[in-house]
């Protein structure tokens, strides 16, 4: 007899929930194009995509285009506009995603209320901007965003793909599970002993090493007499490679700029973090 | 003729003594030259031969006589010990020995006279306790040598032994070509352009080798004795039996034009050595092409020192082997796995801890 009311409270609690969050959802979604850039349909396609991440993750998600950011640096205009925008909201962690083409710089800003621990860490946030770099190169900025998007869903739910690369499993130096922990001793394990068997065949052989005297002991007065010395350039050969510029390295050598990891307490007591690179 | 250098003082046999390099007496002390005593020994030759020409014959007997074949192992001499009497079988190959029943140092004149005769020799320098002392730091020496080894090894014999060596000197005739490049990089746009420059490199030089030892005793490996090399030629002197008095010593089994060939093999490494040390400055050099013609100027027979020491270790034969002149070690020392594991152990703890540490930073 007592259940059923709490359970159809609790029904009609969800549904409103549902009704109110599809509603706020419609009208909140952050595609803010200060610059101008998306076509109408580009602008609804990315409106879609941010929901549903927005979802999956549990965040509230941004994306700001500008080309004025008012004499701010990037990163500030990233921080500006998420207050200014009301990304997140009270209580709320959010990222967002800036394409500053005053500075002609694009940021990832992540915010967290009240001391909350960041999900992205430095190395994600620098191979998601390594993997947007292409786009932005190239100018295809609305591709730009879907990678971004799909980097923050993939960090911010732990996939599978980034578990195996044992960098991935740590957010801010704290372990994510114990299986990763595991994991991480266990190939250190491994390639340890790999090396150090042999470190030590070499060494056993080391022990009982032959070592005849090299010529140069019997040569007369100890030098040679050269009597001709010829040196000719005959030709050159060239191969060329493309320079991988979304991978880390290729990203870093390519010598864009890029600013990461810096932190400022935010207006509600929590803080942001965040990174950027030229384009 | 078979020598005993007697001593002046008591009649005891003299032995050579690489500390006092003199030879000594080592029941009265008496210390006589080498000088000396060769030069009383061809006053003696040349008086016994004055005497009578066959006066050692009945003392040695050919070879042929009273050859016994051991196996294939060579030759062997069967003579009388001029301080007991008894009779001694040593190879035919054998300059310097001991009796094996009085213990008196025995020198085998036949086998270092006419062309025989070592040109030169390099005297010992380390007497034996120095031997023994340097071999017992040395099985104490190596990362897996099992504790137990300095304890628990048997040492079996210890040989100071004159072994037959001869040395070459080459003068080298060489011409090398080669093909070699130097590489450089370049960014340009999204490529990276990696240029690799070819070069023609030729060379003719003329090398003059001096005195490549070449190990001319069946006994002796060859390795082994390649490396207990270099030896220092400045302490070469000029040959004389006494030093052998108290050592063993070898002739040669093989004649120097026999060496030749492994000697010429060395001549033409070493020259190539010299010859890539004039090419400079390139990433990679692979030599295309070699006209080598070494010269043989001048070869010479000699006696170096060599201190071999046979141990047994768990059932287990090794050698000790080290130049009698400079310390040179050669050996293998037994491997303990239990050590070995232990280091293995040790690191892959070590390692693991630190990769671990790295990739939690
Ligand atoms: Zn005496
Ligand atoms: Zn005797």
């Amino acid at each position: 007899m007592k259940k059923k009311p709490i359970g159809r409270i609790v029904l009609l609690a969800l549904f409103w929930m549902t009704v109110l969050c599809g509603f706020s959802g419609e009208s909140d979604d952050k595609i803010i194009d200060g610059a101008n850039l998306w076509r109408e349909e580009e602008e609804e396609s990315l409106r879609s995509l941010v929901r549903d991440v927005k979802e999956r993750i549990g965040a509230d998600v941004a994306i700001v285009t500008t080309d004025d950011a008012k004499g701010r640096t990037t990163e500030a205009y990233a921080q500006w506009a998420y207050d200014y925008y009301q990304v997140g909201g009270e209580g709320v962690a959010g990222v967002l995603f800036l394409l500053d083409f005053d500075n002609r710089e694009y940021y990832i800003d992540e915010y967290r209320p009240n001391g909350e621990a960041f999900e992205i860490s430095d190395w994600e946030r620098e191979s998601m901007l390594d993997e947007i770099y292409p786009y932005m190169a190239e100018g295809e900025y609305a591709q730009a965003c879907e990678v971004f998007l799909k980097g923050l869903e993939r960090v911010m739910t732990n996939d599978e793909r980034w578990e195996e690369d044992d960098r991935e499993v740590y957010i801010d130096g704290q372990p994510s599970s114990k299986k990763a922990i595991g994991n991480v001793i266990g190939s250190s394990l491994l390639l340890s002993a790999v090396v150090s068997a042999v470190l030590v065949s070499v060494l056993v052989v080391m022990q009982n090493q032959k070592t005849p005297p090299p010529g140069a002991v019997y040569l007369k007065d100890r030098r040679s007499s050269l009597r001709q010395r010829k040196d000719i350039y005959t030709h050159t050969t060239t191969t060329r490679t493309r320079i991988q510029r979304n991978t880390p390295q290729g990203g870093r050598s390519s010598g864009s700029h890029r600013s990461g990891g810096s932190y400022r307490r935010g207006g509600g007591g929590g803080s942001h973090r965040g990174g950027g690179r030229n384009f | 003729m078979i020598l005993n250098y007697k001593c002046p003082g008591c009649g005891a046999s003299m032995v050579y003594d690489a500390g006092k390099k003199w030879l000594v007496c080592d029941y009265c002390g008496t210390q006589v030259s080498v000088e000396q005593l060769s030069g009383e020994e061809k006053e003696q030759l040349e008086k016994e031969l004055q005497e009578d020409s066959f006066a050692q014959m009945p003392e040695m007997e050919t070879a042929s006589d009273e050859a016994v074949d051991d196996d294939g192992r060579g030759e062997f001499r069967a003579c009388h010990c001029p301080n007991c009497g008894a009779q001694m079988l040593t190879e035919e190959t054998t300059a310097a020995a001991f009796c094996a029943f009085c213990g008196s140092p025995v020198i085998f004149e036949k086998e270092l006279s006419g062309e025989k005769r070592p040109a030169a020799i390099i005297p010992f320098q380390i007497q034996k306790e120095e031997a023994v002392g340097r071999f017992l730091k040395w099985t104490k020496r190596g990362m897996f040598t099992p504790a137990s080894l300095n304890r628990t090894y048997t040492m079996e014999k210890i040989t100071g032994i004159y072994v037959p060596f001869w040395l070459y000197d080459y003068q080298v005739n060489a011409r090398y070509g080669a093909h070699g490049t130097r590489i450089r990089h370049e960014v340009r746009g999204d490529y990276r352009y990696t240029h690799t420059d070819h070069f023609r490199i030729q060379r003719e030089m003329e090398v003059q080798f001096e005195k490549i030892p070449s190990d001319a005793s069946k006994k002796m490996p060859d390795e082994v004795m390649d490396c207990l090399e270099p030896f220092d030629y400045s302490g070469l002197k000029e040959f004389q039996m006494p030093y052998l008095s108290g050592f063993l010593a070898d002739r040669y089994d093989y004649t120097g034009t026999q060496m030749r060939g492994r000697v010429e093999k060395r001549v033409e490494q070493y020259t190539e050595e010299e010859a890539r040390r004039t090419m400079t400055g390139y990433a990679t050099v692979s030599i295309t092409y070699r006209d080598v013609r070494p010269k043989n100027t001048r070869m010479m027979y000699v006696l170096f020192p060599v201190w071999t020491i046979q141990y047994t270790y768990r059932e287990k034969n090794y050698t000790f082997t080290m130049n009698g002149q400079t310390g040179k070690i050669f050996g293998t020392l037994p491997v303990s796995m239990g050590k070995a594991a232990a280091w293995f152990a040790g690191m892959t703890a070590t390692f693991t801890v630190l990769l671990t540490i790295i990739q939690l930073l």
